[in-house]
């Protein structure tokens, strides 16, 4: 995984044109149907939570999974649910929709042409991301944590991109890099004129995500580079989104993760996260990320729990 | 050699004499001003003035006339040339010589005497070696080119050369000699040194005088048993037994009595069995002794180290045993004497020795190799026993090993010892395996020690080298204090060990080196991706060769893990440290997320557009920003006023909303650098409506003027 990304140049001649690319796929990922209307009504201020109840109740599929969302682990204990209205009230307005979201991405992207490419790892990773943002939100300034879910959930969904809009030549790439290549991104970059931060970025901004939160995405891979304010929540928020994204590199590799374990550290103490919260915080997210699995369906991959900074 | 010793012996007695006139020139000047008389006065007056004249030229004349005498002594082996013809001065022998010559060779004499009394020591070692380079039996002092005689008589031809009244030279001569004498014991030593490292009788060692009169006058035994001096010291072996034969055989010459006690001494057979019965019994310890019928009136003086053979003589033994097994009890007896007072031997091995009086003196009677042979066990047994005692580091105390060894062999000969020499030889063996255990051990000490002290010195090598080699940084004042003081103290022991074990060439110090610049380089503020990503790629082997070192070093795991702990906090504030660096971005128009702060720059930097546009477009489509309002034509030809809400942060992709802030359209950068080259795209007016319609009218009557 690259961290830091050298320096920003803009191309004028792009291998691609990245609005081109945007929309000759056709079938790139992207919230549809009552996903997206849960997205738009996010932006309504004046939007209730009747009006959400109605979207989902027009998605049998997304009804099924919010009851089971509502009735999952981590609301052991309370009384089982089976009604959509109560379940989005115990859930609330904006975890549906990040319920929403996830169910429709990881329902229609589970699978796809790249070879190369490990849909699996993908998604329990972008699970895993999404989860721990939410856990480690607070420590940005009390960033909401459903949006902090979203963005851990989607802040690589520029790879998944390429492996669906180019799968054959992303696959090829893949290869070139032999499933452990530090510089992806700038093959990337190489190949398509723009990489996969970007791609996230211009595809967030186009869901209609804020803008600023686009831009998170994009400097997650070197959050000092991205001229935010030192104390600033933007900052916070990239310094966190590499984190968790180093947490799950760590969590689902097989083989040596000393870089994006010292790289993890590192962004822990910047937001100010002790080793032994980290701990605390690596496990407990281990743990809810397989009731995510869960519910979502998707495959469950071995897992590793944190090893320790410094070996011992 | 000869030469050798003379040239020693030369610089030694001509700087001593050098050194002396100072020294002289003083004394005497104390003098004068103590003179009481005027032949003081002038003495002392005249002997200031000579000493004056000669003292520039005396190095050269007491090196010609000792060179002078040196070769004459070398060279004639006669009698001494002065009035004493005996070497023993008890013979006087006075020659026809003047008065005064008589008066000034006594003077010599007697500072020779002086000067001989403060080396005797040192003059016994030397003789004999001297003897062995002039190829003589002995040297005496006549003909001892370094003799005490010789060197003062030197000082007196040099000192009678003077012009001056008898009494100043022989005053002179006196100053001179007794400063000289004083040099003489360690002049002494360094020739014999000399002569030892030259391998001339290395062995010869200074044998104490013994003044005790026994009854074997005139031969000297030293504490070995061995005899020297007199007619002994020229018998092929010591052997003892050849002395008695001699002396025995004067002594009944003398008496006329013929040959017959000497005659017996070769056979053991003569020894009286008696005597042997009576020695049995006193070395069991029994009392109430009788020899011949008459009681033994025996009466040891008290403690370990009294002489009960001499006791036995004394009580009358000598009367039943004949003469020569009472010279040969006073033989023995005078061993012990020997022994007993050497200064060497702790007083305990003594006393333990002399609990072997009985024994050896019954296998002296018995067995007369035990004279013969100096390679006896019984003699080996006492030798080693004394020796190992003197050698012993300390006080010998009973506790210790070697007393207790000692006592055990001693308590086995006297309880079984009767006739067989074997036990001794078996005892012997017990202790010189004792000894050789002992020995190996205080090697394996000395070695232990060795190889302390080259640790030592070799860590303390290793310790400066390493301090060097953390100085600048300790020393560094932009570095964190955590970091320095973590040089100072744990870092610089493993650079210590580092240094110990394979110097500065080997793998563990250039491991350890680096690893203290790319510390050193980790903490310091990051400019830029590449520092930062730089030190995220090296942190993971930073730690790992931090953690083996200190490790290795011995350092404990708790300040190993607060000194990690601090580190990480340190990268972190290098990282942060760093940002903004290299990035210039205009402040964004305003957050689009009401959680979160906007950017406060934007990192793209201008670069050209594209092809075919001109300078002035290429510079309007540069300065576009966030909040811009263009003007577009939209793929209807519609010209639109649209608002630039978003560049994607690597300017691939530009998003434009309507007034109402809904998405109006999205171009990527290629699209919009195309329509501001043919003008499909271009910045919007920003003056107001009214203004522009004021400036129009304005401009439409300085026309119409």
């Amino acid at each position: 995984m690259s961290l830091m990304h050298a320096s920003v140049v803009p191309r004028e001649h792009s291998v691609r044109d990245i609005r081109t690319f945007v929309l000759a796929g056709g079938d790139l990922p992207s919230p549809r149907g009552v996903a997206m209307q849960l997205m738009e009504l996010a932006q309504d201020p004046d939007a209730g939570i009747a009006e959400a109840v109605r979207l989902v109740k027009s998605d049998p599929a997304l009804t099924a999974f919010i009851i089971r969302c509502a009735n999952a682990a981590r609301f052991t204990g309370m009384a089982r649910i089976f009604d959509v209205q109560r379940a989005v009230s115990r859930l609330g307005m904006n975890m549906v929709r990040v319920y929403a979201i996830a169910h429709s991405l990881m329902n229609r992207y589970r699978e796809g042409r790249c070879i190369g490419f490990d849909y699996d790892r993908y998604w329990a990773r972008s699970l895993y991301a999404g989860v721990a943002m939410q856990k480690v939100s607070h420590y940005c300034d009390g960033f909401p944590g459903d949006e902090a879910f979203v963005l851990g959930l989607l802040g690589r969904i520029g790879r998944l991109a390429f492996a669906t809009g180019a799968p054959g030549e992303y696959g090829e790439l893949l290869r070139g890099c032999n499933g452990t290549c530090e510089d992806l991104d700038a093959r990337e970059r190489a190949a398509f004129g723009f990489d996969q931060n970007e791609l996230a970025a211009v595809l967030l901004a186009q869901w209609g995500v804020p803008t600023t939160i686009a831009e998170v995405a994009y400097w997650q891979q070197d959050p000092e580079a991205g001229g935010f304010a030192p104390d600033s929540t933007a900052y916070r928020l990239a310094g966190a989104l590499q984190f968790c994204s180093q947490l799950a590199e760590i969590t689902f590799s097989s083989g040596d993760v000393s870089q994006p374990l010292a790289c993890a550290y590192l962004r822990a103490q910047i937001l100010e996260l002790d080793p032994a919260t980290v701990h605390r915080y690596a496990a407990a997210v281990l743990e809810e990320w397989a009731d995510w699995s869960a519910l979502t369906g998707t495959a469950r991959i071995s897992a590793r729990p944190l090893p320790e900074y410094v070996a011992a | 050699m000869l030469a050798e010793c003379r040239d020693l012996v030369l610089d030694r007695l001509c700087g001593a004499i050098a050194a002396s006139i100072a020294d002289i020139e003083a004394d005497l000047l104390g003098r004068f001003d103590a003179a009481i008389s005027s032949d003081q006065v002038k003495l002392y007056t005249e002997a200031q003035r000579q000493l004056a004249l000669v003292k520039s030229d005396i190095d050269r004349q007491f090196r010609s006339t000792f060179q002078r005498s040196f070769q004459q002594k070398s060279e004639v082996p006669t009698h001494a040339d002065g009035v004493y013809g005996a070497d023993d001065g008890t013979v006087l022998e006075l020659s026809l010589v003047a008065r005064e010559e008589v008066a000034d060779e006594v003077t010599v004499r007697n500072l020779a005497n002086r000067m001989g009394g403060a080396c005797e020591a040192e003059l016994a070692e030397l003789k004999p070696r001297l003897a062995h380079l002039f190829g003589r039996p002995e040297v005496r002092a006549e003909n001892d080119p370094f003799a005490p005689e010789t060197v003062c008589q030197v000082l007196k031809d040099v000192c009678w050369k003077m012009d001056s009244p008898r009494s100043v030279r022989t005053l002179l001569l006196e100053q001179f000699a007794n400063r000289l004498a004083a040099e003489m014991a360690a002049l002494y030593r360094e020739i014999n040194r000399h002569l030892v490292s030259r391998r001339v009788l290395p062995r010869v060692r200074h044998v104490f005088r013994r003044n005790r009169p026994t009854g074997m006058s005139g031969s000297r035994v030293s504490a070995a048993g061995e005899t020297v001096g007199g007619a002994a010291a020229a018998a092929p072996e010591n052997d003892l037994l050849g002395v008695l034969r001699q002396l025995l055989a004067a002594g009944e010459t003398n008496r006329g009595t013929g040959g017959t006690c000497a005659d017996g001494l070769d056979a053991a057979s003569g020894v009286s069995g008696e005597l042997i019965g009576l020695l049995d019994r006193l070395q069991r310890g029994e009392s109430g002794l009788t020899i011949g019928g008459e009681p033994l009136d025996l009466h040891p003086a008290a403690g370990d180290t009294s002489n009960l053979l001499h006791a036995l003589l004394d009580s009358g033994l000598g009367k039943h045993v004949g003469e020569f097994d009472s010279a040969l009890i006073d033989v023995v007896a005078t061993l012990f004497d020997y022994i007993f007072d050497d200064p060497r031997v702790p007083a305990l091995m003594k006393g333990l020795i002399g609990r072997l009086q009985i024994p050896l003196l019954k296998l002296a009677l018995l067995e007369r190799e035990f004279f013969s042979n100096r390679h006896h066990p019984a003699r080996r047994l006492v030798n080693t026993l004394a020796q190992a005692a003197a050698d012993w580091e300390g006080t010998l105390s009973a506790d210790a090993s070697l007393y207790r060894i000692a006592e055990s062999i001693v308590e086995r000969i006297q309880s079984e010892f009767s006739d067989d020499a074997g036990l001794f030889s078996a005892c012997l063996a017990e202790l010189d395996a004792f000894l050789a255990e002992t020995e190996r051990r205080a090697d394996a000490r000395t070695a232990d020690l060795t190889t302390q002290l080259e640790n030592r010195e070799r860590f303390e090598i290793a310790s400066a080298v390493a301090k060097d080699a953390v100085a600048a940084h300790v020393n560094d004042g932009g570095l964190p204090e955590s970091v320095r003081q973590f040089l100072a103290g744990a870092w610089l022991q493993v650079l210590t060990n580092a240094a110990l074990t394979g110097g500065q060439d080997g793998a563990l110090w250039q491991c350890a080196a680096a690893t203290m610049q790319d510390l050193v380089w980790s903490v310091a503020p990051k400019q830029g991706a590449e520092e930062r990503r730089r030190l995220v790629r090296i942190i993971p082997a930073l730690l790992r060769g931090l953690r083996e070192g200190l490790d290795d070093a011995g350092i404990d795991r708790p300040i190993q893990e607060e000194f990690f702990s601090g580190l990480v906090k340190l990268h972190a504030a290098a990282v942060k440290a760093g940002m903004g660096a290299g990035v210039s971005r205009p402040a964004a128009v305003a957050a689009d997320s009401p959680g979160i702060a906007a950017p406060l720059a934007d990192p793209a930097p201008a670069v050209p557009v594209a092809d075919g546009a001109d300078e002035c477009e290429r510079s309007e489509f540069e300065r576009l920003k966030r909040g811009c309002w263009l003007n577009v034509r939209d793929e209807a030809g519609i010209l639109r006023r649209v608002r630039l809400s978003w560049i994607s942060p690597a300017r691939t992709m530009y998003l434009f909303t309507n007034r109402q802030g809904e998405r109006a359209m999205a171009l990527s950068r290629p699209e919009l650098a195309r329509r501001f080259g043919d003008g499909s795209a271009a910045l919007a007016e920003d003056r107001p409506l009214l203004d522009r319609i004021v400036d129009d009218v304005l401009v439409s009557l300085q026309e119409q003027e």
